[in-house]
């Protein structure tokens, strides 16, 4: 009875092996999306979200808090400010250099919002060339207990600003400063990189 | 019941017979659970275990034989025959994995009580049913000699009743032996077949794949989104896949869909778009279609085309839409042909002039080097929704997005699916092991793989094998946009190995304890930009890792570490994406709530006044008041 029964479990484990698909199947790559995920007509927008401008399309990526020494963040903090950063991405689809001055990206509402600042990088003045894509780093300063505030992006062509909202401060990763690296930790194998 | 030695002895070899069949199972079990080149391959660890076992097996089998009694001899009860039947399927499953264990322990790896004890579980569900109905039919079959003479002693005495005995009939040692051994090759050569093990076959195969073409959208690595052309499996849900389905075995999977030299390769491809499309395999790394495999053909909007041809000769194969635009937006994939001789984890069949490869092939991987540009996916998306052609000269291609197999740095250095080779350290002594990994340029750029911890050897470009003699080792490997080439990384580090190995030298494994007994190296891309992702975001680009296991137990659990990790991932993101959702209604739910609460307060406000202090419309007041006017004084 005994060598039956193991007989038994052993079947039943090795048909399982043969039949149980897991790691000797490829998955195929990650698959998109079926429909264009766009935010509701008219908005709210959230990150991710394509805004739509006169000329092409802004979304704002990732939102991070940003960690490490004080002389790298690029701002004045008062004492208990954190500090965000989020990234806009401007996509040019005009076959015209256009240009998308900083000033039309705002924080709302301000209270408790310290020092603000937005680097452009190698888009002189918000210059972004035909045809191109460009990202702009808003980094801010934040009163202790406040929440993250919504960024306004103001279409060049005039019109009412689009509010895009930045979540809440739970959970959001982390950009040390020190290590360059967004999660805050590197990858398994990011040793000696 | 003393036996004798021919019993002794056919009890042993009844064992054998029985370990050759559990150890095919075996075989086969571990094969399928191997995960990323854990195990050798199936053939040799049958053949390994068979001989390991076949010692035990002699013993085992005539101790079996000794301990259970006379054999099958005439007037046996079917419950002793039952039971000695128990003995030596005992006696062979014991064999079988002892054969197993000294298998393993040769190849380096751990021996945990828990896997013995399964193995001998596994090998029982081979040995006894085989066992017991060996002893069940052989006599059936057998008649003879032997049971004529038996059939004296076991008469009864003379003037008794002629009993009628619960026997079988005798057996012979020929008809027990032939029995014996047409059941263990059969229920050997079985189980090989079933998982595809056996060696190639002359016939050739049609294998069928269906593709539709689709687009959609995707999360990019920054969070925004990206708009993609390409292909997914006909009838599943969702978008394209990125890259496309995969035509063949691209590894690391054991066996799944193989093409073989000279099989038939039909296609269906779906063009579930708006747009006309085609579809172009072609020999060369030329942009267009100078020595084409397959194509171009053209896949007008909303039509089928169903197609077959030969597989071409062993190798990697890039299938695409012919556009260089469609191609870039995701409309790519591989196609993986095996050559017919050697059948696995091998890029050729090895002859006269081809580079000769002395090594043990554990197992094969595929990187797919993708770039994206958002600008390019916004056109198509928009302007050129409806058209095949994206009007987008490739000299203004700018990607911002680089990919390993779809996924960039932290994702693709996580997934030992498809991407990160987890493979146990080469035995020092032993014939010289690695992996394959055919690795795919389908991009614009031009990338440069470069591997750490040891250096590679290109053994076949765009699907042509090396020349015999022409060993290339390389720590970086250039890759122009449409090269195929299939390298091999040996399975031990090498001398400038860095991350540097231990001080000891006999142990030259990292002691981390997240990864306990596990070394991980990185590849990652040379030109530098594309370890970044949307302009700057590092390492969330080409990049990917390789680890070194110092036993298959440790391989084991590296693979299980890396799946756990991945689905948490997957949890947080959900959670990240949850939030977000949550934000977005609730902002949605302030914004709609301004007016209306208004509108309903002021509206409950009227109805809770008392009648009289309602204020009336204008007109009403004022005919009243006229009214009160009218009436005599007294009344008022």
């Amino acid at each position: 009875v005994g060598v039956w029964a193991a007989a038994v479990a052993g079947a039943v484990i090795g048909a399982s092996a043969l039949t149980d698909d897991g790691p000797a199947t490829r998955a195929p790559g990650p698959a998109a999306s079926a429909a264009p995920a766009g935010p509701p007509p008219g908005g709210p927008y959230v990150v991710g979200d394509r805004v739509r401008m006169s000329f092409g399309v802004a979304s704002v990526g990732s939102v991070v808090k940003v960690t490490g020494p004080a002389y790298a963040m690029g701002l004045e903090r008062r004492p208990g400010d954190r500090v965000f950063q989020a990234q806009l991405t401007l996509v040019n689809l005009e076959r015209r250099a256009v240009v998308y001055d900083p000033k039309l990206v705002t924080l709302a509402p301000r209270r408790g919002v310290g020092a603000v600042t937005i680097a452009t990088g190698s888009a002189d003045r918000g210059r972004i060339e035909a045809l191109a894509a460009h990202r702009f780093a808003i980094r801010f300063a934040l009163a202790p207990g406040v929440p993250l505030p919504q960024l306004r992006l103001r279409d060049p062509a005039g019109g009412r600003a689009a509010a895009v909202v930045l979540g809440d401060t739970r959970g959001l990763d982390t950009l040390d400063l020190a290590e360059h690296h967004p999660a805050g930790q590197p990858p398994t194998g990011g040793r000696g990189r | 019941m003393r036996t004798t030695s021919r019993e002794r002895t056919r009890g042993g070899i009844l064992a054998v017979l029985l370990l050759v069949a559990a150890g095919a199972w075996l075989a086969t079990v571990h094969a399928a659970e191997a995960a990323a080149g854990a195990e050798p391959s199936a053939l040799s660890a049958w053949l390994s275990i068979a001989l390991l076992g076949a010692a035990p097996a002699l013993v085992l089998g005539a101790a079996a034989a000794r301990a259970g009694g006379r054999g099958l001899e005439p007037g046996l009860l079917a419950s002793d025959r039952a039971a000695r039947a128990a003995l030596v399927a005992l006696a062979a499953a014991g064999a079988a994995t002892v054969g197993a264990a000294a298998t393993e322990l040769l190849d380096g790896g751990a021996l945990p009580a828990g896997d013995v004890l399964r193995d001998l579980c596994l090998a029982l569900a081979v040995t006894a049913p085989a066992a017991t109905a060996l002893a069940f039919l052989a006599p059936r079959q057998a008649r003879t000699a032997a049971a004529v003479a038996a059939a004296p002693a076991a008469a009864p005495a003379a003037g008794a009743a002629p009993a009628r005995p619960r026997v079988v009939a005798p057996t012979t040692r020929r008809g027990f032996l032939q029995l014996g051994a047409g059941s263990a090759t059969t229920a050997a050569v079985g189980a090989m077949a079933a998982r595809g093990i056996l060696p190639a076959t002359a016939e050739a195969n049609t294998l069928t794949f269906q593709l539709t073409i689709t687009d959609g959208w995707r999360d990019l690595v920054d969070r925004t989104q990206g708009f993609f052309r390409g292909f997914k499996v006909t009838g599943t849900g969702g978008g394209p896949s990125f890259p496309g389905p995969p035509i063949g075995n691209p590894g690391p999977a054991v066996s799944a869909n193989e093409i073989f030299e000279g099989d038939t390769v039909r296609l269906v491809l779906t063009n579930d778009t708006t747009r006309n499309h085609t579809f172009l395999i072609e020999r060369t790394a030329n942009e267009g279609a100078t020595d084409p495999v397959l194509g171009p053909l053209r896949i007008p909007a909303g039509q089928t085309v169903d197609v077959s041809f030969p597989a071409p000769q062993a190798g990697t194969y890039l299938y695409r839409d012919a556009h260089v635009n469609n191609r870039l937006l995701g409309m790519h994939g591989v196609m993986v042909v095996q050559p017919q001789a050697t059948r696995r984890n091998v890029p050729y069949a090895p002859a006269p002039g081809r580079l000769a490869l002395p090594i043990q092939v554990r197992n094969q991987y595929t990187w797919i080097f993708s770039d994206y540009d958002q600008v390019l996916g916004e056109l198509a998306a928009t302007t050129y929704a409806n058209s095949e052609v994206v009007e987008y000269p490739l000299e203004q291609v700018v990607p911002r997005f680089f990919y390993i197999n779809g996924e960039t740095g932290d994702e693709a250095s996580h997934n030992e699916r498809t991407t990160v080779p987890v493979v146990p350290e080469q035995v020092e002594g032993r014939e010289m092991d690695g992996v394959l990994i055919r690795v795919v340029n389908a991009g614009v750029a031009t990338h440069a793989p470069h591997w750490h911890g040891n250096h590679v050897f290109i053994v076949q470009r765009n699907a042509v094998p090396e020349r015999q003699g022409l060993v290339q080792e390389r720590d970086v490997v250039r890759m122009e946009p449409l090269w195929r080439l299939d390298v091999i990384l040996p399975a031990h580090t090498g001398y400038d190995a860095f991350p540097p190995p231990t001080a000891d030298p006999d142990h030259p494994v990292l002691h981390d304890p997240e990864h306990p007994g596990i070394q991980i190296f990185p590849m990652h891309c040379h030109a530098e930009m594309s370890q970044t992702a949307a302009g700057g975001m590092y390492p969330l680009g080409q990049l990917t890792d390789w680890h070194l296991g110092e036993h298959a137990a440790a391989v084991a659990a590296d693979i299980d570490r890396m799946a756990a990790a991945r689905a948490q991932a997957r949890v947080d993101g959900a959670s990240k994406e949850n939030r977000l959702r949550l934000a977005r209604a609730k902002l949605k739910a302030r914004q709609a709530g301004r007016a209306k609460p208004v509108k309903r307060k002021a509206k409950a406000a009227r109805k809770r006044r008392p009648l009289k202090k309602r204020r009336q419309p204008a007109k009403r007041r004022l005919k009243a008041s006229r009214a009160r006017r009218r009436r005599p004084r007294k009344e008022r």
